[in-house]
């Protein structure tokens, strides 16, 4: 019996290798060391800088040396490489963090306190996460929201906000010598953040009270983002706060479903994954597999590694979030890709599930079958397949729509569902791409699910996975 | 620090001149204690504070020989007082001593002393035989080397079961303090204060920590013995801020003690702090005033070295209930000014904090 279950067991980890990209985990040496790794960065010579959850920096050089470079931060969720050999920026709970090794030994001697702009409160769910930097040298980063349970979340949010901690709820930027400023409001437990190569800067934040689901954002200068306790703090929105909060409950949501911005990917909760953790881009040119230029996301507590493929629509970012490998192990927050194409992935799932520590996801050469990206048409969508596809029927892509109910509470409902059966479709003569063209009109503001188990490449191949979801905040005019 | 060399010369002449009854610092038994009942072996706990035996069992009446094998850096001692007698008492009265203390190996005259075991330097083995009383007590024992009886305690039990101490489990999310400072940042939860958000717990060597409020840019609390439990910061979704395991002895929630000559007292501002050597040197600054923080462990006092740029004088204000001293002064209810070198602004001096 004993034998059968562990050779069911091996027989279950074969079926489950992904043969398209393949993970390793990567031990630290010392098993005591907790690598729950909050933040991660290149360090510019082939090697990695980690920050754990547990207030340590670990460099690991590109031979696979380890060593602590600091230790005693405040749970550090973020790091960045300065200019200066030897410089690294952590952003801690209480502040952003200048670390410099000033006799490189390779240890850091000073943490110089560079930025902090904002409150905390010691509460556990304030964090300070959703960390980057732009060409310019320009920090980011969200300020997650307290957990509470008092009436002091004015806006009724199912455990979080209060008004007594300044800047909770805000996504700020810090300059290149320090000074702090807003950029938006309206972020809720922000995970991750990254600019594309346009210089566009995207966000993740995750699932709960007036977050509908784990979503990714595009922000900008002035934008609202969704949760409403940032706005009390958004110096461009002076007075909104308490005008909403006069309102009754159904009312003021409305309205501030009305002025948020729109994200762009929803990423259903439990349908893909649970709980979002960053992202990044794809610029390797093909290195990482045939998704070049899209999203990579990574998910916290699911087995899952996903992409979304974005474009922009009447100046509006969105796309399609697909699922690009489940088998990369659970806890994954930090993912992190090299120029030649590997893919480190950061993992902690601490009190949200399980997994920590470190992979090398690698991309092994073959190409997966699948939708590759997802261009929406004033009546329809364009798809484009990442092998040739022969035969393409109508009913091989179900389509249907929803909404998300903006609410409060936790796990808001799918509402205005539709299904779009009757289409027609048109393969282009390459096979490598097809316009489908649906009747019924479709709606802004909308999530699109794509259900394709029935499409088939020439070679007869399946796609391995057979769900995408479209946001679609707006048609082409 | 106490400086080695002399000691030996002082344990030599401890070792002609004590002996009194019982007391005697050499492996060549006194009269009468040719044969002993029982020897007993004890000793030091290296890199901590304390006996290894915190409790011994001996029958009234019996002569018993104590073998204390040294394997701390640092010398020990051992006194054996009469029951019901204060630990702390005696210590505090070796502490007094001063440099008188330094020649008599740090025993007070006392006749709460029944027995004693002259200083015994680092690596090295030291004997006291006792003719144990014929009544049933219990016998305090205490190392009088200056700050050392807050941890180096013990109890003989004559003719008694020594009380069963309960060992409280240890939290595998310990912080252990090694041979270098261990730093940590944390929501700091300090007895009688509650949670400090911004605190930076600096755990040093032998068993001294403090807390530096990086929101205040003063320390918040001090303690002994063990460091810090991070399980609240370590355990499933964490994040709740460090418990405080080791003994608290001075919390500091909202009194300034330090002001300087700018409008208001100055507030100062937390800049972050350098390494040196493990040691955390804090940088913080009044206004455009310049201001590091050192800290030390010394005799089971915490050390505090400021230096200020820039300024003409600074004047540091005790707790009320703190023991303070500053500027080689005690400081009850009171404060000290240090004016600063005329030539340039610059100041330095040293604030005390003992239990």
């Amino acid at each position: 019996m004993k034998n059968f279950l562990l050779i069911s067991f091996f027989l279950l980890l074969a079926v489950n290798a992904d043969e398209y990209y393949k993970a390793v985990e990567i031990k630290h040496p010392d098993s005591k060391v907790a690598l729950e790794i909050g933040g991660m960065c290149l360090d510019g010579e082939g090697g990695l800088m980690m920050t754990t959850r547990r207030g340590e920096v670990w460099h690991r050089d590109k031979d696979g040396n380890w060593k602590l470079y600091a230790f005693g931060l405040q749970e550090p969720l973020g790091i960045k490489k300065g200019a200066w050999p030897g410089e690294y920026y952590v952003l801690q709970r209480p502040e952003l963090t200048r670390l410099l090794d000033e006799d490189n030994d390779g240890v850091a001697d000073l943490y110089d306190c560079f930025s902090r702009g904002w409150g905390f409160e010691g509460n556990y769910h304030s964090y300070a996460m959703a960390f980057s930097m732009d060409k310019e040298g320009n920090f980011y980063g969200g300020l997650g929201l307290p957990f509470s349970q008092q009436k002091e979340n004015p806006f009724s949010g199912k455990w979080l906000g209060t008004r007594n901690t300044r800047e909770r709820g805000i996504f700020f930027k810090i300059d290149t010598v320090g000074t702090y400023s807003q950029v938006a409001s309206g972020v809720r437990e922000p995970v991750g953040s990254a600019f594309n190569e346009a210089g566009d800067l995207f966000l993740t934040d995750t699932q709960g009270s007036f977050v509908c689901t784990n979503w990714v954002i595009h922000v900008e200068k002035g934008d609202f983002l969704g949760h409403p306790d940032g706005l009390m703090w958004d110096q461009s929105r002076p007075g909104v706060a308490d005008k909403l909060l006069k309102m009754d409950l159904g009312e003021r949501n409305k309205e501030i479903d009305k002025i948020r911005k729109r994200p762009v990917v929803y990423i259903p909760y439990r349908k893909l994954g649970a709980s979002v953790g960053g992202l990044t881009f794809d610029t390797t040119g093909g290195k990482f597999g045939p998704f070049s230029g899209q999203m990579i996301i990574a998910e916290v507590i699911d087995n899952l590694l996903m992409r979304a493929s974005i474009e922009k629509v009447d100046g509006v970012y969105q796309g399609a979030v697909f699922a690009l490998s489940k088998d990369v192990g659970t806890g994954g927050l930090r993912p992190v890709l090299t120029e030649d194409g590997t893919l480190y992935l950061g993992k902690t799932a601490r009190g949200w599930g399980h997994g920590s520590g470190l992979a090398e996801i690698k991309w092994t050469g073959k190409v997966p079958f699948d939708i590759k990206d997802i261009h929406v048409q004033k009546d329809g969508f364009k798809l484009t397949f990442t092998k040739k596809v022969k035969e393409l029927k109508a009913e091989d892509v179900n389509i249907s729509s929803f909404r998300y109910q903006y609410t409060e509470n936790y796990n808001s409902p799918m509402v205005d569902k539709k299904s779009y059966k009757e289409k027609t479709v048109e393969l282009a003569s390459d096979g490598m791409s097809a316009v489908l063209k649906l009747k019924d009109p479709l709606s802004e503001d909308t999530v699109i699910h794509f259900s394709y188990k029935g499409l088939k490449s020439e070679s007869g191949e399946n796609p391995r996975f057979h769900d995408c979801w479209y946001t679609l905040n707006k048609l082409p005019k | 620090m106490i400086n080695i060399t002399p000691m030996k010369q002082v344990l030599y002449i401890l070792c002609s001149v004590f002996v009194l009854n019982s007391i005697v610092a050499e492996e060549k038994a006194p009269k009468g204690f040719e044969k002993v009942d029982v020897t007993i072996k004890l000793g030091s706990v290296h890199g901590d504070i304390r006996f290894d035996k915190e409790a011994l069992e001996v029958k009234p009446g019996q002569k018993i020989k104590i073998v204390f094998k040294n394997t701390d850096e640092m010398p020990h001692n051992m006194l054996i007082l009469k029951a019901g007698s204060s630990t702390k008492e005696m210590g505090e009265m070796a502490m007094k001593m001063g440099e008188e203390g330094l020649k008599a190996g740090y025993i007070p005259k006392s006749d709460k002393i029944l027995a004693s075991m002259p200083m015994v330097l680092p690596g090295e083995t030291g004997y006291l035989y006792f003719h144990v009383p014929k009544e049933k007590q219990v016998l305090p024992y205490v190392c009088t080397i200056p700050g050392h009886f807050l941890k180096m305690i013990g109890k003989m039990y004559v003719g008694m079961k020594a009380e069963k101490k309960k060992e409280p489990k240890k939290s595998p999310y310990e912080i252990e303090v090694t041979d270098k400072p261990y730093i940590y940042r944390t929501g700091l939860n300090i007895p009688g204060i509650g949670k400090r958000a911004y605190s930076i717990a600096v755990g040093l060597p032998g068993g001294m920590n403090f807390s530096f409020d990086a929101d205040t840019c003063q320390v918040s609390a001090v303690w002994t013995g063990k460091f810090l439990d991070a399980e609240k910061d370590w355990k499933g979704r964490g994040g709740n801020g460090a418990k405080i395991i080791g003994k608290v002895f001075y919390t500091n929630k909202d009194h300034k003690t330090l002001y300087f000559p700018v409008k208001g007292g100055g507030k100062p501002v937390y800049r972050g702090y350098r390494m040196y050597k493990g040691y955390p040197t804090f940088i913080c600054y009044v206004g455009s005033k310049k201001m590091t923080i050192s800290f030390r462990h010394e005799n089971g006092k915490l050390i505090q070295k400021f230096t200020v740029w820039d300024t003409q004088y600074v004047t540091y204000l005790a707790k009320k209930d703190a023991n303070v001293t500053a500027g080689g002064e005690k400081l009850v209810n009171g404060e000290y000014t240090k004016p600063a070198r005329p030539q340039d602004g610059m100041l330095i001096f040293e604030v005390e904090i003992a239990p």
